[in-house]
């Protein structure tokens, strides 16, 4: 659970560390809002398009790594695979 | 134009309570009927979740507000994505392990308390009000551009569909009928967006130049549907037949300065090509910034953007972990990584929606400057196809546009009244399906009827308003609940009164006009800012004051949310033998 809770602030730092960092860039640097690519300004670009990707990317991430942390714990905890999970199921979930 | 979306709109409706009646059908036991069975595989629900999602704001609202207010507004559809990554990462899976079916359910199994139950229905009463009103303005909105009906019209066909189609049809029927809404909102607004594309072309893009006042790009003859005001940035000649000013002409040239003016209904103004374009009240920004800045300002009267515009990522990304409707279709997945795929599914649906409503901006920034003269924000992207692409494609397009957007309005608050009606008659009233009915058509009923009185704010601030609410009082149960072993009743309740009271509180001075500017104006206006906050520090803090109260079952309960399905499943199994 611990390793889970890591994971999932890990990702949330970064999902804010990219979108919510652009409101600061722009206050401090108001120069970047005035750059356009192709006749679009950057603001455009950033907030409607260019996130997406980037929380998709992470997301899928979590996904990935959620799945092998739990993958990994279960053969810590049960390296059978068997159907031995009920007598130890009172074990605190920390992989 | 009339002809082909009143079509447009009758046919999806038609289709949405045939859907719908297709799933009465399946529905077998009372289980069935409340919440699907948990059966639904995750792209079906992730089309699903993000039909039920996409609301009037995200169709109609944020394009609008775009236009209006800036570039800034885009947050808007950004937050409303970020916030499916903040659930995905915190809560989806262990969620959907708990296996309750609501919200208040949640607290109750969590926390054990039936106080706690109650006060959380009453935020998912709060939550839902909220959220559905902006629907019914959409509504409202929608039949009035299309139909030239009373705005009221709108909202009482709105209310009486959907509250009758809930209380014949439960959950099973609507599980379709979302997933069915899913795509045909998003060729609502992708087809039109794409063939608008294609048909201006893009060419060196004038009004979309930094800090550039719009223009008429060419000579273009305007006519004012209802009497309204409106303002110039600089002098210009134009030619007028009918009322300006309250002077009467007929074709003749007239020299406007740049102040304001009243052009008077069914009055036809003649701009020439680089006339500086005319913006109505409705239309006006909040504040002196530019139209390509990145800050939001809505809801706050231009006072300090950057505070204004965290507000607003605060809440959305963190609100969409509190909505009541939204988390009930996380118990449909078979088990938790499951509920992750769903999730993952539900972002790449809502990042492809949420490309179209900044195309359609754009165009009508770039194309169509006699928008700014329209009486309201909200209904620009139901006006643009017409405006660009004249005769029948126009027309087929707009009435795409109109079906979409009642699609939009159907599937959001069906979805809402579902919880609304579930919570209310499972909590409040005796269980069971005749009362479950009763309250679907009482909640529908409540709602319309206040819809009529907030006409006057934007879709996507409402909204925006709902997952405020959310945020400061739902998210921290949830994010608390499921990772921290020592929260307890008093402390859960305790954030969910502070929270959500204190966001209400701020939201309902800003509806009143409490704070016209400065602080005052942001902390009211966009208080998700200081309520998150504030919450998970109430709840942290009383938790720990009363750490003897903790129930005695927290370490059962965590090791249900947080183990794998490879180890709980035998154990399950084993039990039940």
């Amino acid at each position: 659970m611990h390793a889970q809770l890591g994971l999932s602030l890990l990702c949330l730092a970064l999902a804010l560390a990219v979108t919510a960092s652009f409101p600061v860039i722009a206050a401090l640097a108001p120069e970047v809002t005035r750059i356009t690519v192709a006749g679009l300004p950057l603001t455009l670009i950033v907030l409607g398009f260019a996130f997406y990707p980037v929380l998709l990317a992470i997301g899928w991430f979590y996904n990935r790594q959620a799945r092998q942390l739990e993958a990994r714990f279960t053969e810590l905890v049960d390296p059978a695979g068997g159907a031995g999970g009920a007598d130890r199921a009172g074990q605190p979930p920390d992989a | 134009m009339p002809d082909a979306s009143i079509g447009a709109i009758a046919f999806v409706t038609l289709l949405t309570i045939m859907v719908g009646a297709r799933g009465i059908r399946m529905a077998r036991t009372p289980d069935d009927f409340m919440v699907a069975a948990r059966q639904v595989p995750p792209a079906l629900n992730a089309a699903a979740i993000s039909g039920e999602y996409l609301s009037a704001a995200s169709f109609l609202g944020i394009a609008g507000l775009v236009v209006s207010q800036g570039l800034g507004s885009l947050w808007y559809s950004v937050g409303y994505t970020a916030g499916y990554l903040v659930l995905l990462l915190l809560v989806a899976a262990p969620l959907r392990r708990f296996g309750a079916y609501t919200i208040p359910d949640f607290a109750a199994g969590r926390l054990g308390s039936r106080g706690l139950r109650q006060t959380a229905t009453v935020l998912v009463l709060i939550i839902g009000w909220f959220y559905l009103l902006p629907q019914m303005k959409g509504a409202g909105i929608t039949l009035q551009a299309v139909l030239g009906t009373p705005y009221w019209v709108g909202v009482a066909t709105l209310g009486v569909v959907v509250s009758c189609n809930i209380a014949m049809g439960g959950m099973k029927g609507i599980t379709f009928v979302q997933c069915f809404q899913y795509w045909l909102k998003l060729c609502a607004i992708g087809i039109p967006a794409v063939v608008l594309l294609l048909a201006t072309g893009h060419d060196p893009a004038r009004n979309l130049s930094p800090g550039h006042a719009p223009v008429f790009t060419q000579a273009t003859v305007v006519s004012v549907p209802l009497a309204t005001d409106f303002t110039l940035t600089r002098p210009t000649a134009v030619t007028v037949t009918g009322q300006l000013d309250r002077r009467s002409y007929s074709g003749q040239t007239v020299s406007l300065c740049a102040c304001r003016h009243v052009a008077g209904a069914g009055t036809r103004i003649g701009f020439r090509a680089d006339a500086p374009v005319p913006v109505s009240l409705a239309m006006a920004p909040s504040s002196a910034q530019s139209w390509d800045s990145a800050f939001l300002t809505s809801g706050t009267n231009g006072a300090h953007p950057l505070a204004a515009t965290y507000g607003v990522i605060v809440a959305t990304f963190f609100g969409a972990i509190g909505l009541p409707h939204i988390l009930v279709r996380f118990y449909t997945n078979p088990d938790g990584e499951a509920a992750r795929r769903t999730t993952l599914i539900v972002i790449l649906l809502l990042s492809t929606f949420y490309l179209f409503p900044a195309i359609l901006a754009v165009l009508a920034r770039l194309h169509a400057p006699q928008l700014y003269l329209s009486s309201d924000s909200d209904s620009i992207v139901l006006a643009l196809p017409s405006l660009l692409l004249p005769g029948l494609p126009g027309e087929l397009l707009a009435a795409l546009v109109a079906a979409g957007a009642f699609a939009a309005f159907l599937s959001t608050s069906s979805g809402l009244l579902v919880s609304v009606a579930g919570a209310l008659s499972h909590d409040f009233m005796h269980r069971g399906v005749t009362s479950f009915r009763w309250c679907a058509i009482a909640a529908g009923v409540v709602a319309t009827t206040t819809a009529l009185l907030i006409d006057r704010f934007s879709l996507a601030l409402l909204v925006g308003w709902a997952f405020a609410i959310a945020a400061s009082s739902f998210c921290p149960l949830m994010v608390l609940g499921i990772w921290w072993r020592r929260l307890t009743r008093a402390g859960a309740a305790a954030g969910i009164v502070v929270g959500g009271g204190s966001c209400l509180a701020a939201i309902m001075a800003t509806m009143f006009g409490a704070a016209q500017g400065g602080w005052g104006a942001v902390l009211l206006g966009q208080p998700a800012i200081w309520t998150v906050p504030l919450a998970f520090a109430v709840m942290i803090v009383v938790s720990l004051a009363t750490q003897r109260t903790v129930p005695a079952n927290v370490g059962q309960v965590m090791l249900r949310m947080h183990l794998p399905e490879a180890l709980s499943r035998p154990a399950y199994r084993a039990g039940i033998r």
